[in-house]
């Protein structure tokens, strides 16, 4: 049941009216409303994970209590440690596994050596990784005494599984989260507008950007072999367009329905594709898992490291991004992809501009020429670093960049791919996309683009501003695709 | 909340109303039949209904439709062909609109892959390319027990004919789970082959079949086939000629697994076996 099924309408209608109506009697009574609803969600696509589900936050909840009781220091580091190790050997057992099993393998064959430990054929349980960052998230909290346990189990297991952002976040840190769920929500007429505008930015998002570029990006990287070199940079322009309305979008649509039931959630994108250098872009990309690293791993790394200057910083900047990588899966393509990704931060620690604040234009005014120029190079760097997360592994991808720059000069390169452009009505995606981003562009300053977009207007113009977003939704909607982070 | 509630109920009203507009619009001028996937189904059906001179006329699947398509007039030939979703009872339905529409028929082509032959109504495409243009009260005194049994099993055929629905491709994701207990002449291929030569022993027509060429990977499910179905139907004779001409060529002379990358070279030899000139 994704958010762009008729299941998700028909189930959020319903529970929005029994939320609202029938179930806001008292706090507890919503709360336990939403944990029974989060569970039928989850198990829609498979009751059995559930229980694993249940069993972590079961365990996290309970060592939660148990580390804030222990006054003594052994013991906390003991619970903290445990905590940490059932979270992360979770993520190692179903997500990383078989990877480390075959590496291994492939490893001690290189010198020759026989390694007899099988690969296990498991299904990766949805939104594992989302969830299981959640309950870390709470274990080092208490650990550092910066939150108090709570004692309501229905508050906890509804942090851990709050089916809006259940399978693909934003990872809520518990001191932001926890608080509202213990306290009595009321439905806000702005909020609920605001929400719904949300929620069909991301809908346009997803279904008219992201889906349609999947059609051409499917084609593309299942046959570059026989495109030439501009095509296949054409494709990955495409699929860093695709992966950002998909998830971006799916990210909307999430805060949005959070925004309908009364929950402020953690933002997860600020306009990545504005950001004028690597370290602007990493601000203001999947916030929530960088922002998760950066207090987990970065700052204690860079403590750690800070007697050895801008090496140390380099180093931790460096282990955060890989991790980042491998945080999306079991591939030799996702480390490349974080290990590349921290190494593009050398220069700009370098020169001392890491934490320089890239500032855009304020309201309607166009960019200068310099920041449409570092906007592009920002765009083409990260752009080039994609083709991993669509290839298939870092064999294919490394393929991929081959042939892309062999033939990106090649005589009649540009012809095939105007052609291409041609091809099945891709010219009217390219006008499409020119319109989402000029429309981002305009609504930057908002926490999603069309926040502010045609506030000042009359009724009739917004609505049929809103009216023409759906039917573009409803005509051109793309052949439906499986959400890409669901798998990470 | 009650603000709230009202402003989605009128916005909805009005997204219900607008996208309403074009299909009613896409029915009354029928434009529909031309935009939706399938459209050379409506297109035959439109052809079965008219008056013609010609005495041959072409059954067949999409292979068919490839070597033979119903957009093209022929004196000789009148080509209903249109692919294998609708099924033997699609193509019987087609078949006797132009017996009804009075028309003299000496020969009747049936160029069918054996794909067709197994098809159940009982796949995904079954919704779109069946229910659609098939499954309304003009035809369903045609319909046999077996169509109506399998129909039934289908989600959301209730609102098939619904304006947006119908004028779209929409259709909802369908996984058969019967058990398949035939190698060949599935149930519904069954009554209305049967059906087909009810019709030609009252019209005093010939029935021949044939094959478009089939791609070698499918000569292993081919060869699998249990002879013995075809008693069911009494047309062993035929069904011999039809088994012996079939011809099988490389998968690389194919864009997939049935649909030939050049079917323009095998329209002349089809053209002999089949005793027509143009």
């Amino acid at each position: 049941m994704v958010f762009t099924s008729f299941e998700f309408l028909g189930f959020f209608i319903v529970f929005f009216f029994l939320y609202w109506f029938v179930f806001n009697v008292n706090v507890k009574i919503q709360n336990l409303f939403i944990l029974v609803s989060s569970c039928v969600f989850y198990a829609f696509w498979d009751w059995r994970f559930l229980l694993l589900l249940v069993g972590s936050s079961i365990i996290n909840f309970f060592l939660g209590i148990f580390l804030y009781k222990s006054s003594n220091d052994f013991h906390r580091r003991l619970l903290t440690y445990f905590g940490l190790l059932q979270g992360l050997g979770l993520l190692f057992f179903f997500k990383y596994y078989n990877f480390f099993v075959e590496s291994f393998k492939e490893l001690f064959a290189s010198f020759g050596i026989q390694f007899n430990v099988h690969t296990i054929n498991i299904i990766l349980p949805l939104g594992i990784s989302y969830y299981t960052f959640r309950t870390i998230s709470y274990i080092l909290e208490i650990d550092k005494n910066k939150i108090t346990p709570t004692r309501d189990w229905v508050i906890f297991f509804n942090y851990v599984a709050f089916f809006p952002t259940l399978l693909s976040g934003p990872i809520d840190k518990p001191a932001t989260f926890i608080p509202q769920l213990e306290k009595k929500r009321s439905f806000e007429y702005n909020e609920g507008v605001n929400a719904l505008r949300q929620i069909l930015w991301g809908f346009f998002k997803k279904i008219v950007i992201a889906d349609n570029c999947a059609r051409f990006t499917n084609e593309i990287f299942d046959n570059f072999h026989n495109y030439h070199g501009s095509t296949l940079l054409l494709g990955l322009y495409l699929f860093a367009i695709q992966l950002y309305c998909d998830f971006s979008g799916y990210s909307d649509m999430a805060i949005g329905f959070s925004r309908l039931m009364g929950f402020n959630v953690t933002k997860n994108f600020n306009f990545p594709f504005f950001a004028q250098n690597i370290a602007d872009f990493w601000r203001r990309w999947h916030i929530s898992l960088t922002s998760w690293l950066t207090e987990y791993v970065f700052t204690p790394l860079s403590i750690a490291l800070r007697d050895y200057n801008k090496v140390g910083l380099i180093i931790a900047i460096v282990i955060n991004l890989t991790l980042c990588g491998i945080w999306h899966g079991a591939r030799w393509s996702y480390i490349f992809f974080g290990f590349v990704h921290g190494c593009l931060f050398i220069p700009l620690i370098l020169n001392g501009t890491l934490n320089k604040k890239k500032l855009l234009p304020k309201g309607n005014a166009l960019p200068t020429v310099k920041q449409l120029l570092d906007m592009f190079l920002t765009f083409t760097l990260i752009v080039l670093s994609f083709a991993v997360f669509k290839s298939n592994n870092f064999h294919e991808a490394v393929t991929y960049y081959a042939e892309m720059f062999s033939g990106l000069f090649s005589k009649n390169a540009y012809v095939e791919t105007f052609k291409f452009l041609l091809w099945e009505n891709l010219i009217f995606l390219v006008v499409t996309i020119l319109i989402f981003i000029l429309i981002e562009w305009y609504g930057k300053e908002g926490n999603f683009a069309i926040e502010k977009f045609g506030i000042k207007w009359i009724k009739q113009a917004r609505w049929a501003f809103y009216l023409t977003l759906l039917l573009f939704i409803y005509y051109f909607a793309g052949e439906k695709q499986q959400f890409i982070y669901f798998k990470f | 909340m009650k603000k709230f509630l009202i402003g989605v109920i009128k916005f909805s009203i009005c997204f219900l109303v607008i996208i309403h507009i074009r299909p009613y619009y896409l029915i009354y001028t029928g434009g529909y039949k031309e935009k939706v996937a399938g459209a050379e189904i409506y297109r035959s059906l439109l052809k079965s209904k008219k008056k013609r001179k010609t005495k041959k006329i072409l059954l067949g699947d999409s292979g068919a439709y490839q070597l033979f398509p119903n957009k093209i007039d022929s004196d000789t030939l009148n080509s209903l062909t249109c692919n294998q979703a609708v099924s033997l009872a699609g193509h019987y339905i087609l078949l006797n609109n132009y017996l009804q529409a009075g028309n003299q028929v000496d020969t009747v082509l049936m160029m069918f892959s054996p794909t067709t032959f197994r098809n159940n109504l009982d796949q995904v495409f079954t919704y779109h390319y069946f229910l659609k243009p098939f499954y309304i009260p003009e035809y369903k005194a045609l319909l046999t027990p077996n169509v109506i049994k399998q129909v039934n099993k289908i989600p959301f055929r209730q609102i098939s004919h619904y304006p947006i629905i119908l004028t779209s491709n929409w259709a909802p994701d369908f996984v058969s789970k019967d058990t398949i207990n035939y190698t060949f002449l599935s149930p519904v291929a069954v009554d209305y082959l049967i059906k087909i030569k009810e019709l030609s022993v009252k019209y005093h027509f010939e029935m021949m079949l044939l094959s478009c060429p089939l791609n070698e990977n499918q000569k292993a499910i081919n060869d699998r086939i249990d002879k013995n179905e075809i008693n069911k139907v009494e047309l062993v004779e035929k069904f011999d000629n039809y088994f012996k001409n079939l011809i099988y060529l490389p998968d690389s002379f194919f864009m997939d697994k049935f649909h030939l990358k050049h079917p323009d070279q095998y329209v002349d030899g089809y053209k002999k076996a089949m005793f027509i000139s143009h």
